[in-house]
């Protein structure tokens, strides 16, 4: 098909304008391909057909006569149907293609289509991806159940005598888990409907920089689409360790849905996943022990904040060994795993039920063929390398989420994905990473936002801190949770907030209020002038943030 | 037979936007649609802002940058300013519009004719730019008419910076304009009621702000569509560093920094690699260039 200048009468040639599309790209009928400026004016060259531009003829400044050819248009037709090898292949075209449909992907789909794009979903897994399936919210299921077997045996603390036996079955606390994940995972699909998102199951493939294969049970569909997000998030790393495919062995995905109870487990690898788990491990009364690389637990939070956490949780009873490397892992006969470690060149062993490894996640790009389209990776993240408009080494392509490796975060791949579906609608959005909060549902509870005061340092940045403890907080004595600290760090020449952790209770709700203190750039004034309700245990704020004027009232 | 519009706004891009949705929606009636807008500069639709303004002057003076539908080139106007639109089904004569054109004025007595380029004239002067553009099977053909505009604005706006542009883009013919006040004992509503006296009229009929008007208001607000919508292009800036001269030459397609280039005799004082890296594919603005450059 050939879209043709067309008749203008004089003979004064047209001037070729804006051209709106690239070679390859994919436009629909009535799409405007270019502005030509005649000597009647500017004409808007519309496209007669739904297809893929095979050819530009002309340039932008070009002179133009009537009937030259401008473009050429390979046509698609709409469900067109090929019998090939017995698979079914389906073409479709959309106007933006997500691939993974986890919180980033479904949350991008779901934006792309609210402001009118045409959107196509792809996930070889079930809706709602890490987070929902094996992430943030089956974690969290297992977390308050091991706090409710916790508080109802320790009800005495709050002057309540039970004689009765409490008990728990891992089985019956995962499949209280695998409802929740249903509820949730149903209401993304009614939602991906509600919204009029075609949802294909199966596994994406570029077959070139427009064209995506997804491959399903019973048939290929081949989807041309003018944007493209990927959104394919991560999966559990394994490291070479000996041993680690022994039966005891589990990562975090196989101890979500572990059904058997055990006594005693070993956590390799002092990180959030881990630690999560090392707490609500303990919480069920199993014996714990962590084995961490480094010198720290959580050793991307400020250290007052990790070494506090230490403290804590050896004081429940968990066995912490940092600075510790784990060389292998062995099973002995009555299947335990024996697990040795290297501290300071000496080798150690611990024996336990089973073994965690808990050391992290990488992003998964295989099976989408990236290399046949030349996409950039970047080398340090392993991830596919984006700038700060989320776009991909190809323009129409965008990544999203732990597939770019940048932050592990459901929210962050939320919001690369709006900031991403915002810039395929030309709103030219960047991403910022200087206001993400970041939660860990270890007990207590830890939260931060913005910068440490190790980064101050290292950015030389002059700053101030302050810091309020629980125990000065009447609401955390009614609850028996005086443990932890809020602190706060200052620019000491703008006097703005520029970050803050909690470690204690109610700390994955308290960060809100510091999180909007930070991307707003308040002043401590700004804050010490709002008034927190009494008693809260929000008043931690208020006090640390006093703390950084005359001073906290009540420490 | 014409169905007449009198826009109640100022906006330039409320009014433009109007116009768009009554040639969008034209049928069988003729349209004439008349209209005034605030201070703004408004370039033609295969334009480069960066090449036909100053972009500085209209930020410092609140004067809207506005890029249109229909070709040609880039006009200040204000509230003494009137514009006229005609819409009329594509096989009607455009001498038939031209002729209603004329009647207007000559009909009060301003002696004006169209010159080669289709401007309209008094005594060898502009007072008035015309452009054409076609869509839905009808052809739109509109116009300025200078009253009294602010002809210091008017100089100053459309004067650019003084860095160079190499572009694909149409590119403006300066006149010498005059504002008709200055000849005749004038105003924009004398005009405005020549125009209803030279067209036969079906009915006046009243603007309603709908949601498609809506759509194109937002599109025609975009940044996007405004600074980077045209051609691609290559702009080349000097900038003076610790005393020595730089040149940055940096080709932008589609609003986005494509390729950068930096040229001086001394390199010392800076980081060519790391300026490279962190402007290429960003959006380009003045700001941008310059924040990077002085950092």
């Amino acid at each position: 098909m050939e879209i043709k200048m067309p008749v203008v009468a004089g003979k004064k040639p047209g001037i070729v304008g804006k051209i709106n599309y690239n070679e390859n790209d994919v436009v629909k009928k009535d799409d405007i391909l270019v502005n030509v400026e005649t000597g009647k004016g500017n004409r808007a060259i519309k496209s007669t057909v739904c297809g893929t531009i095979t050819k530009i003829h002309v340039d932008e400044g070009d002179e133009v006569l009537s009937n030259d050819i401008l473009f050429s248009i390979e046509e698609i037709k709409e469900m067109e149907i090929v019998q090939n090898k017995n698979i079914i292949e389906e073409k479709l075209e959309t106007d933006l293609l997500v691939i993974g449909a986890g919180p980033g992907g479904y949350v991008a789909a779901i934006y792309a289509a609210q402001n009118g794009l045409k959107v196509t979903l792809v996930d070889k897994n079930k809706l709602g991806g890490t987070c929902l399936n094996v992430g943030c919210i089956p974690t969290k299921a297992l977390v308050k159940s091991s706090e409710a077997y916790y508080e109802a045996t320790h009800l005495n603390k709050f002057g309540i005598n039970f004689e009765g036996k409490v008990s728990y079955q891992m089985k019956n606390i995962v499949n209280r888990k695998n409802t929740i994940v249903d509820t949730l995972v149903s209401g993304i699909e009614s939602l991906i409907k509600k919204n009029n998102i075609q949802y294909l199951k199966g596994n994406a493939s570029f077959d070139s920089t427009e064209l995506v294969r997804v491959s399903s049970e019973k048939n290929d569909y081949l989807v041309y689409a003018k944007d493209i997000i990927i959104a394919t998030g991560s999966k559990v790393s394994t490291p070479k360790i000996p041993g680690v495919d022994l039966e005891c062995v589990m990562n975090s995905t196989d101890a979500l849905s572990n059904e058997s109870n055990f006594n005693s487990i070993t956590i390799v690898g002092g990180g959030v996943i881990g630690m999560e788990f090392a707490c609500l491990y303990r919480n069920l009364g199993i014996e714990v022990n962590v084995v961490e690389f480094t010198n720290h637990l959580l050793n991307m939070l400020d250290t007052e904040i990790s070494d506090e956490f230490e403290r804590i949780i050896k004081d429940k009873g968990v066995n912490v060994y940092t600075s510790s490397a784990v060389s292998k892992i062995q099973m002995t006969n009555d299947k335990k795993a024996v697990i040795t470690y290297k501290n300071n060149n000496k080798e150690y062993l611990l024996v336990s039920d089973r073994v965690l490894i808990a050391t992290g996640r990488e992003p998964v790009l295989d099976g989408l063929n990236l290399d046949k389209i030349n996409l950039e990776m970047d080398k340090v993240k392993k991830g596919i390398s984006v700038n700060s408009y989320m776009q991909t080494s190809i323009d129409h392509i965008y990544a999203i989420g732990d597939a770019t490796n940048i932050i592990q975060l459901a929210h962050v791949a939320s919001h690369q994905g709006m900031i991403a579906v915002d810039n395929i609608l030309n709103k030219n959005k960047e991403m910022h990473y200087h206001a993400v909060p970041n939660v860990i549902f270890t007990s207590p509870e830890i939260a931060s936002v913005g910068i440490t005061e190790k980064e101050c340092i290292e950015k030389g940045i002059e700053y101030k801190t302050s810091q309020f403890n629980y125990e000065g907080n009447g609401k955390a004595l009614t609850m028996n949770a005086t443990e932890g600290f809020v602190k706060i760090i200052q620019n000491k020449n703008t006097k703005e907030i520029i970050g803050a952790s909690i470690i204690g209770a109610d700390a994955s709700s308290l960060i809100s209020t510091l999180t909007i203190a930070v991307q707003n750039k308040l002043k401590n004034d700004d804050i010490s002038n709002t008034i927190f309700a009494h008693p809260t245990t929000s008043e931690v704020i208020h006090e640390a943030i006093l703390d950084l004027g005359l001073g906290a009232i009540h420490q | 037979m014409f169905d007449i519009y009198i826009s109640p706004f100022n906006d330039p891009y409320i009014n433009l936007s109007i116009e768009n949705h009554l040639l969008l929606t034209a049928n069988t009636n003729s349209i004439l649609y008349l209209w005034v807008n605030d201070p703004c500069v408004i370039i033609g639709r295969n334009q480069n802002i960066f090449k036909e303004c100053n972009l500085r002057y209209l930020e410092e003076n609140n004067i809207h940058p506005v890029r249109r539908f229909s070709g040609g080139g880039a006009v200040y106007q204000d509230k003494g300013n009137l514009n006229y639109t005609f819409i009329t089904k594509s096989e009607t004569d455009e001498n038939y519009i031209k002729d209603i054109i004329l009647n207007s004025f000559h009909s009060i007595g301003i002696d004006v004719i169209f010159s080669g380029r289709n401007d309209l004239l008094v005594r060898n002067r502009k007072f008035s730019g015309y452009a054409t553009y076609y869509d839905n099977n009808h052809f739109l053909y509109h116009g300025t008419c200078m009253v009294d505009v602010n002809l210091n604005h008017l100089k100053n706006s459309l004067t650019p910076s003084e860095f160079k542009l190499k572009t694909h883009s149409i590119q403006s013919v300066s006149s010498r304009v005059i504002n008709l006040k200055e000849l005749y004992d004038i105003d924009i509503d004398i005009i405005k009621n020549s125009f209803l006296n030279n067209v036969e009229i079906n009915d006046i009929k009243k603007i309603e702000i709908n949601e498609n008007i809506i759509d194109i208001y937002n599109k025609l607000k975009e940044n996007n569509w405004i600074f980077n919508d045209c051609p691609k292009y290559s702009i080349s800036i000097n900038e003076k560093i610790n005393n020595e001269n730089y040149t940055f030459e940096i080709d932008i397609k589609n609003g986005i920094i494509k390729n950068i280039q930096i040229y001086s005799d001394s390199l010392k004082g800076i980081n060519v690699e790391l300026i490279e890296k962190k402007l290429i594919n960003k959006n380009f603005s003045l700001d941008i260039i310059e924040e990077t450059i002085k950092k």
